[in-house]
């Protein structure tokens, strides 16, 4: 049995090290369905922490009283609740971005991540533990959605628009790639806003995720090989 | 234009046109997961298929009837997903009453479908549709799910052999088929122009 | 604890499910409450954005209406009037161009400054915003048309500047487009009720206007003359508020002007008068071209001081122009004639064949029931014998103590002795109606005009006072026959 990990290891290996999109490979749909737009997928990853932090907060203070039989059941009602209360929240407030997240703000329902950190971890660990699971969990998928999308509308749309989402920004477009007033070039490469392009963009970022993390454990596993070769050769050596 | 024909229409607009994973972006995690063994992907399929009719069977009268009239919209998500979830489990029963081989072969894949976006976004899509509309998109996406699935699964069996570069191994490369195979089906778009049939 | 677990699972779970329903019932409600009291006076983002510095106010009332354009319907979802010092100087739409594929192409549009409502080709937009572009991979094409359109580099008049890669989308865009700048042209002039457009009648008349009829039994009259060929191609019978009628018809005039261009000219113009004296009470260009001469050539027909019938009041500039129009004109006049009916003529129908008026000298009278004044008689011939028509009034004192008055012409035919009722037509009507259904059984022949008794329909005193009249006019009537 492992050593419980501290509470900054529980904040921040969802941040990097199990990332749950880029590592886990969890909460793809909506990964590829927001992030035509770099600010959808801010809000899309603000509702998802609001999420998650709660259900994982709910769930770990109930840990003790729901029974092990009904327990899906009633993880799923109370992140619907919570997804629920999201939607209220947003359609009232943001109602810009209620509106371009459509039906996947209802989806958040379903999403494995939420689900599996209840499961994983909510229902075994501490209230606060959880929280702060709740949280890296929700700031690390968030960046690594906002990533997704940035790359997506700079180079599949050409510009960066902000302000369209979030109106207490003045609106601007950013001309990148393209929409240069007055001109009409443009590098962009609309196939990146498209669903194949969505598919696309993730299938190479996780490629070179695992390249980095191939050439990290190569690197490590040299270091390694070269450690035991220096330790034999000193063990050698003290023998003469 | 008659129904059957116009309902027909519709079930192919979804099914292939609008493609649920392809196109739409449901069910991908299931999607990712299938793995290359195409018997089980398409079982999974198949469960997924009967999850989706029963739950737009059994939601959009709950919805329409029972929610809508007493002004509780807002609680459509909780009680949507609470059908499903009942409905795989009974599902499960079922299956393991009847066939223990086929529980086994589905294994984890069974509850899976109750987190699978497609069948929750069929249901939450189909509240802005009438009844045989509602029918028509949970029958053509599951059907679409099946297809999919099943070529991917396909695929998949022809990549374990190839010679990829160890980064690519597994999910990125699953994802770079996906997004060729959506490329290939956005080719198929505006054939059915569902608005001109008056359809919309 | 409870030891039943599927007791212990079914409270947990509806505790659960009951604490969720009430915090949601309850954030529902407050949301709600929220709504209601910060519904915002601003306009919504995509209408403010169109000019940010903008004062804009939703505009409620004579709203457009959805047009069908040539590739799809329109739908204007809010309009919004900029503001500047309290008076509109641009107006801001909110457009729905429909589903080109499965996605709605929509955007707002920004209007400023005056325009011609008869040239909204020549509208340009200030600013657009394209909220939908459509199916994602075509939007940016849509985009793209949107931006020259308000650089000037794209045009909207047609389908020219669609590029390849969702031109459905780009075409339902510029439908939208053309659809906008048409209220707008003729919304910024002040005609804000273009949901129903004023008539050409409408504008002939002005105040004396009430209702106007297509008449659908009019047939086409074409005819090519040597400074043009014309199409005559609606009648419409207007009614003024005068209770009197006259006609109007709509026509297209073709012509080549110098250039060897083919012109073509529609309007609408309205007459009225008898035969002998028919005048042009005004006319409407709904298709103008950019000869100017005729306009003022009609300006003198409508004033009386040019003739219709004068060839040579036609130098008055552009005479290729107005030779063509004019003869459309007399084209009209003429049908005007052909189809004129005189007030007699209508009483007696098909039986009419010519009339003339009598050297009469009124006829008064007093009865029990009222006092009476004959003030013309008019001599008709007919197909099966001849007969009179005669004009008058009647007065007499109604319950309430008040005098009524009726003018009325009636048309009698018939021998001496034997004369029937052929028509009737009133010209200044009272509040009581019922007297009409005895005229009515009079000119059908179910009763008689000598039984006093017949009369008693309703409204006796009405009806006996133009029952004295009508047997007044009969006895002049036969008195005719001894001249």
């Amino acid at each position: 049995m492992d050593q419980k990990p501290s509470k900054a290891r529980i904040f921040l290996d969802p941040l990097f090290k199990a990332n749950p999109l880029f590592v886990m490979v969890l909460g793809t749909c909506p990964a590829l369905a927001v992030t035509t737009s770099f600010e959808s997928a801010i809000g899309m990853g603000l509702l998802f922490t609001f999420v998650v932090f709660c259900s994982n907060l709910i769930i770990s203070l109930l840990r003790k009283v729901i029974p092990d039989e009904v327990r899906t059941p009633c993880y799923i009602v109370v992140i619907a609740t919570f997804v629920t209360v999201v939607k209220i929240l947003s359609s009232t407030f943001l109602p810009e971005l209620y509106n371009s997240l459509g039906v996947f703000v209802s989806l958040l329902v379903v999403n494995c991540i939420v689900l599996g950190r209840a499961e994983a971890f909510a229902s075994q660990n501490t209230v606060v533990d959880s929280m702060l699971d709740g949280l890296g969990n929700g700031i690390g998928y968030t960046w690594a959605i906002a990533a997704i999308a940035l790359v997506r509308e700079v180079v599949g749309a050409g510009t960066l628009t902000l302000g369209k989402v979030f109106t207490f920004i003045p609106k601007v477009t950013l001309p990148i790639l393209s929409g240069y007033s007055g001109s009409d070039f443009s590098m962009a490469i609309p196939l990146f806003k498209s669903s194949a392009g969505g598919f696309l963009v993730l299938g190479f970022a996780l490629a070179i995720i695992a390249a980095v993390n191939n050439y990290k454990d190569k690197k490590a596993k040299e270091k390694a090989r070269a450690a035991k070769a220096a330790a034999a050769a000193a063990a050698k050596g003290g023998n003469q | 234009m008659s129904y059957v024909v116009s309902f027909i229409l519709a079930i192919v607009s979804y099914m292939v046109i609008d493609n649920v994973i392809l196109s739409r972006y449901f069910g991908i995690c299931s999607f990712i997961g299938v793995g290359n063994k195409v018997k089980s992907a398409v079982g999974m399929g198949l469960a997924v298929t009967f999850v989706t009719m029963m739950a737009a069977l059994v939601c959009w009268p709950i919805y329409t009837f029972i929610l809508v009239p007493a002004n509780m919209g807002y609680m459509d998500t909780i009680v949507f997903i609470l059908v499903i979830a009942s409905l795989v489990q009974m599902v499960g029963f079922f299956i393991k009453k009847k066939s223990i081989s086929l529980y086994k072969t589905l294994g984890i894949y069974l509850p899976l479908i109750t987190t699978n976006c497609a069948v929750l976004g069929v249901v939450q899509n189909n509240t802005a549709y009438d009844f045989g509309r509602s029918m028509a998109n949970a029958l053509g996406t599951s059907l679409g799910f099946v297809l999919v699935i099943f070529l991917f699964a396909c695929i998949r069996v022809r990549l374990e052999g190839a010679n990829l570069p160890k980064a690519f191994k597994g999910v990125p490369i699953a994802l770079i088929v996906a997004g060729i195979m959506a490329i290939v089906f956005m080719g198929l778009g505006g054939i059915i122009d569902l608005g001109s049939w008056g359809l919309i | 604890m409870i030891k039943n677990t599927y007791v212990k699972c079914a409270l947990v779970l509806g505790a659960i499910c009951v604490s969720s329903a009430v915090l949601i019932g309850g954030l529902n409600t407050v949301a709600n409450i929220y709504k209601e009291t910060h519904k915002s006076d601003k306009a919504p983002t995509q209408i403010q954005d169109l000019k940010p510095a903008g004062t804009f106010v939703e505009v409620t009332e004579n709203l457009p209406q959805a047009v069908t354009m040539n590739s799809t319907k329109i739908t204007f979802t809010s309009v919004w009037a900029l503001m500047e010092n309290g008076t509109p100087v641009g107006y801001a739409y909110e457009i729905n161009c429909g589903k080109p594929v499965k996605t709605e192409v929509t955007f707002t549009v920004l209007f400023e400054g005056p325009a011609i409502a008869e040239l909204p080709e020549l509208v340009q937009p200030s600013a657009i915003n394209v909220t939908v572009g459509g199916d994602s991979g075509y939007d940016s094409n849509v985009v793209k048309l949107a931006d020259g359109l308000v650089a000037g580099t794209s045009t909207a008049n047609d389908y020219s500047s669609v590029m390849s890669g969702g031109t459905k989308s780009q075409k339902f865009f510029i439908d939208g487009v053309q659809a906008a700048r048409k209220d707008y042209a003729s919304r910024i002039n002040g005609q804000t009720d273009t949901v129903v457009q004023k008539t050409p009648l409408q504008d002939i008349y002005g105040d004396l206007y009430k209702a106007e009829a297509e008449d659908t039994s009019f047939t086409k009259l074409e005819a090519t003359t040597d400074h043009c060929s014309y199409e005559i191609t609606n009648r419409y019978l207007v009614t003024l508020t005068n209770n009197t009628t006259t006609v109007a018809y709509a026509g297209t005039v073709s012509f080549q002007d110098p250039e060897g261009e083919t012109d073509v000219l529609k309007l609408t113009a309205a007459f009225s008068g008898d035969k002998s004296t028919v005048k042009l009470d005004g006319y409407k260009v709904t298709k103008d071209i950019s000869w100017n001469d005729y306009k003022s050539w009609m300006d003198g027909v409508k004033a009386g001081t040019t003739s219709l019938e004068d060839e040579n009041a036609v130098h008055t500039g552009s005479t290729l122009s107005t030779n063509a129009v004019r003869d459309m004109i007399l084209g009209m006049r003429d049908a005007y004639v052909a189809n004129y009916k005189s007030e007699v003529e209508k009483l007696f129908g098909d039986k009419y064949v010519s009339e003339s008026a009598d050297e009469f000298a009124a006829v008064t009278g007093t009865t029990d029931h009222c006092s009476y004044e004959i003030t013309k008689r008019t001599s008709v011939v007919l197909t099966d014998g001849t007969g009179k028509a005669y004009e008058a009034t009647v007065s007499f004192q109604d319950p309430e103590g008040e005098t009524d008055v009726l003018k009325l012409m009636a048309a009698f035919s018939g021998d001496e002795g034997n004369a029937k009722l052929e028509g009737y037509k009133i010209t200044k009507d009272i509040s009581w109606n019922d007297y009409k259904k005895w005229m009515d059984g009079v000119k059908a022949g179910t009763t008689s005009m000598d039984d006093e008794n017949a009369v008693k329909t309703g409204s006796t005193l009405s009806t006996n006072a133009v029952r004295d009249l009508l047997l007044a006019m009969r006895t002049n009537y036969y008195a005719t026959f001894g001249e």
